[in-house]
């Protein structure tokens, strides 16, 4: 069978009026999770989960896929309006949303996303129907070397994720893999700065961290204002929603970009819509004449990891439909549905059971398309939510985050991790530390990690294993062009402290040093730098620390 | 007029007192009138959790009250053990639990919030789980002898692994065959596929849940199972010990327990339902879509079982060089 043929044969399974109805049913939901903060999409699945078992098992796997990708067009959502990463791959999305909204282009940026949710949506899709088993063979070709590599790649580019002061982005990611390091170490099972206690031996949880930093920070942040903070841009009339011409085309590129790394991130196991999203916010802001405007409200810093995201949502349905192999956490819940039907997920999948293969992919299209025609109008609506007082609306915001937080798990420790993250992430923002790269550090940090050493104990200790094998050496010669690049830069403009050099060196250096001493080094000094500034003249200070950016602007 | 209040808190502390000596009898007979709560120390989904589901609902049609599924994943499942251990003996915290934790984490962790023989109660063990010993599908080898002949030839052998047991299964191994190899750890079986198709990793033992569709559809070539018995998930796979392997018995197993002061009688109705859910006809049928095999222990045999089980549990985690946390 075709794509032509089975897509052919997945519409007339797909439009089945019990289907339909559990497909909607699916993302009215999923886009539901997606709004509330910090409800993650495997929670909701796993609640669901249950429900699922008396039903057929083609409706069953189109109504928990419908949650997938439909929590991922709600997810944004909170990101842009309230700066509430409700939903891990969308955090990047808050460094350019949130100011947009500031602007009063939060209904431009909602609608820049709707857009790039669906060309990624659409670019997947096709890539799953025509070339899934190609995409589940390059897959193939990713092993540790590979991976790790492609990590220290992502680390290099994203060390300049934040607007400010390059020393203090770098100290940030630092931070953040020192974050990662927290829980049991998966090769000899030792336990790493858990003290004591066994609610981390998992590590940080990703969701809390995120709410804590972002959300609850900026909440921390405002509520000390008493003045009104948002009238002003809350009154937004329906034309203000529509992108105009000029924004539409400055969001055309960062929406194909944004796809393709997207759709390379799927292909990679392991690697889920929250890495491509920073990676391709990443890009962006490396490839873009102005990246000094990111974190103020860029359009491409918003179109090019939403796209991402959605992209590789779709895409990650590849490896777990075509070979049985599930990409994330949420995937291996959809094959464990699967498992209770009776069907068994592997490489034959789509032979045995076209059904649901092409059933699932034509629902795809369906469920996108509800998707857009439910929030498309909904976007007004949305941006009505700011007029919603303060004194409301953050609260109740805040009481959502802490049910998400814990029903995760079921376990409050994780909303006290939220609540201290919280609290630390306003002190950073109150010393100016921008808190994006922490996220960075934090997701990339332990992948490097952990497939460096895998690599290494694979090789019998060969180093040589990450330029021997093609791929792992394309991306390690992009690693040298980076660091080059910025070096000549730096020299031609006689800087007079290469932060960002040192920074990357950090960096590199992070696997053998004794990293723990070293970051707080650095964080020292950055603390230092930061609350001196402080304390001189703050009018004085925001200078200094504007022009470093402007000066990487020219990089 | 002190006096009188005297006589009033006598009285009260009377009420109270025959209150709570009245409620276990009455609850022990008309158990369970309220949900009872099941936890369990993995994510929904999961291949544990598909297995505990099935046991929760069978457990709901026989006790006519709904069973709630708790999930509490982290520290290998050592949260939900935790919380069991600490929750109210009333027969409505109930654990699902694998011998990892009951038997494996004493010596795994340095700081163990719970003792699994002293906090618990046994109600019964139900199910075993069959790990598989694979290898690449075009590899040459087809048989335990002529892969452990190839490993002591190589010596710098690789081995997978993907959670503790598979780990001490992969040690176990080596040591009665005496072939050599070092361990790597992977989070999840799906990382290690591409190491383990493509020959980098020279075997591995995986989970028989997420290998039965790969080995039945030519992705993963299995050489034996960990069980004692065959299992029906694979049935053309010898044991270990059919497979020359003298002696090899280690996989996991699940068991219920409920904490240690839940009265008897409880204990003893729980049990009663757990046999009678283990010889229904659907039981071992559904038990083969997860790789899993019907234990029907009561619940003195799962304590032995356990006991039993303990001193394999700490030579194992000693010669494996796991450090204790």
């Amino acid at each position: 069978m075709n794509g032509f043929e089975g897509i052919y044969h997945g519409f007339s399974i797909a439009l089945e009026p019990q289907n339909l109805m559990w497909c909607f049913v699916g993302v009215t939901i999923g886009n539901l999770v997606g709004v509330l903060p910090g409800m993650g999409v495997l929670s909701a699945v796993s609640i669901l989960l249950p429900l699922t078992f008396g039903m057929k098992e083609v409706p069953a796997i189109l109504m928990l896929a419908g949650i997938f990708y439909g929590s991922q067009y709600g997810g944004a959502i909170c990101s842009i309006l309230l700066n509430l990463p409700c939903h891990p791959p969308h955090a990047v999305t808050c460094l350019d949303g949130y100011p947009m909204t500031k602007q009063g282009k939060g209904g431009v940026a909602l609608g820049i996303t709707m857009m790039g949710a669906a060309f990624g949506a659409a670019f997947g899709i096709v890539q799953m129907m025509f070339f899934a088993p190609y995409i589940a063979k390059v897959a193939f070709q990713f092993g540790a070397p590979e991976i790790c590599s492609l990590m220290l790649l992502g680390l290099l580019a994203g060390s300049t994720l934040a607007k400010g002061s390059p020393l203090k982005g770098v100290a940030m990611t630092i931070l953040g893999l020192l974050l990662g390091l927290v829980g049991t170490d998966i090769n000899t099972g030792v336990e790493r700065f858990t003290f004591g206690m066994i609610d981390l031996s998992d590590g940080v949880a990703l969701v809390g961290l995120a709410l804590g930093i972002f959300g609850i920070a900026e909440f921390l942040k405002s509520v000390n204002n008493t003045a009104p903070v948002n009238t002003a841009y809350t009154n937004v009339r329906m034309r203000d929603m529509r992108p105009s011409k000029a924004e539409m085309k400055e969001a055309v590129f960062p929406i194909l970009r944004g796809t393709l790394i997207g759709s390379l991130c799927s292909c990679i196991p392991g690697t889920g819509p929250t890495i491509a999203s920073f990676v391709a916010y990443a890009a962006e802001k490396k490839i873009s004449k102005t990246p000094e405007k990111f974190g103020h409200g860029m359009i491409a810093g918003v179109a090019a990891p939403e796209t991402s995201t959605h992209s590789s949502v779709q895409g990650d349905f590849i490896p777990t439909m075509s070979l049985g192999i599930p990409g994330d956490a949420v995937m291996a819940l959809l094959l464990g549905a699967l498992i209770i039907h009776g069907i068994t997920p592997g490489p034959r999948l789509i032979v045995e059971h076209p059904d649901i293969f092409w059933g699932l992919i034509a629902s795809f299209w369906i469920g996108n398309l509800m998707l857009i025609v439910l929030n498309v109008p909904m976007i007004g609506v949305w941006v009505k939510m700011l007029m919603v007082p303060y004194k409301f609306l953050f609260p109740s915001a805040l009481f959502f985050i802490c049910i998400g937080v814990y029903a995760d798990k079921n376990s409050i420790y994780d909303v006290g991790v939220t609540l201290f993250f919280g609290i630390f992430g306003y002190l950073l923002l109150m010393l100016k530390f921008e808190p994006a790269p922490i996220l960075l550090g934090f997701v990339l940090g332990p992948r490097f990690e952990e497939n460096f050493r895998r690599a290494l104990i694979i090789s019998r200790g060969d180093m040589n294993t990450f330029v021997d094998r093609w791929i792992s050496a394309t991306f390690l010669s992009l690693c040298v062009v980076l660091v080059c690049g910025q070096m000549y830069v730096r020299i031609k403009d006689k800087a007079p402290v290469p932060a960002t050099i040192f920074g990357l060196a950090a960096l590199a250096l992070v696997g053998y040093l004794n990293i723990y001493v070293f970051g707080l080094i650095v964080f020292g000094i950055a603390a230092k730098f930061a609350i001196g500034s402080m304390t001189k003249k703050p009018a004085a200070s925001a200078k200094p620390a504007e022009t470093p950016t402007a000066r990487i602007a020219g990089e | 007029m002190n006096s009188h209040r005297r006589q009033v808190l006598a009285c009260g502390a009377l009420s109270v007192a025959a209150l709570v000596c009245g409620t276990p009898v009455r609850a022990q007979a008309t158990y369970p009138d309220r949900p009872v709560h099941v936890s369990l120390g993995f994510s929904a989904g999961s291949g544990a959790d598909i297995l505990a589901r099935y046991y929760a609902h069978q457990l709901e049609l026989l006790s006519k009250q709904p069973w709630i599924m708790d999930n509490k994943p982290g520290a290998t499942g050592n949260i939900a053990v935790r919380y069991v251990a600490r929750s109210e003996p009333d027969g409505y915290n109930v654990l699902f639990v694998a011998n990892s934790n009951m038997a494996g984490s004493r010596y795994l962790f340095k700081d163990v919030p719970f003792d699994s023989l002293a906090d618990f109660k046994p109600i019964a063990s139900f199910a075993q789980i069959a790990f598989v010993l694979v290898v690449a599908p075009n590899s040459p080898i087809n048989s335990i002898q002529e892969l452990v002949a190839k490993l002591k030839a190589k010596k710098d052998n690789i081995a997978g692994y993907t959670n503790q047991t598979a780990q001490l299964s992969t040690e176990l191994f080596k040591q009665i065959s005496g072939a050599p190899a070092r361990a790597v750890g992977y989070k999840t079986a799906a990382d290690a596929m591409k190491d383990i198709t493509d020959g980098t990793l020279d075997f591995m033992v995986l989970d028989g849940t997420f290998a039965a569709g790969q080995v039945r559809q030519g992705m993963l070539k299995a050489l034996a199972v960990t069980t004692a018995m065959r299992s029906p998930t694979f049935p053309d796979t010898p044991t270990m010990q059919e497979a020359g392997v003298a002696g090899f018995e280690f996989s996991p197993w699940w068991a219920v327990y409920v904490p240690a002061k839940t009265p008897q009688a409880i204990a003893d109705k729980l049990e009663a339902w757990m046999h009678e859910i283990a010889r229904m006809p659907e039981t071992p049928k559904f038990l083969e879509t997860v790789g899993s095999i019907v234990n029907d222990d009561t619940a003195r045999q799962a304590d032995a079982r356990l006991r039993a089980e303990l001193p394999k549990w700490e030579a194992l985690v000693k010669a494996a060089g796991i450090e204790l946390q």
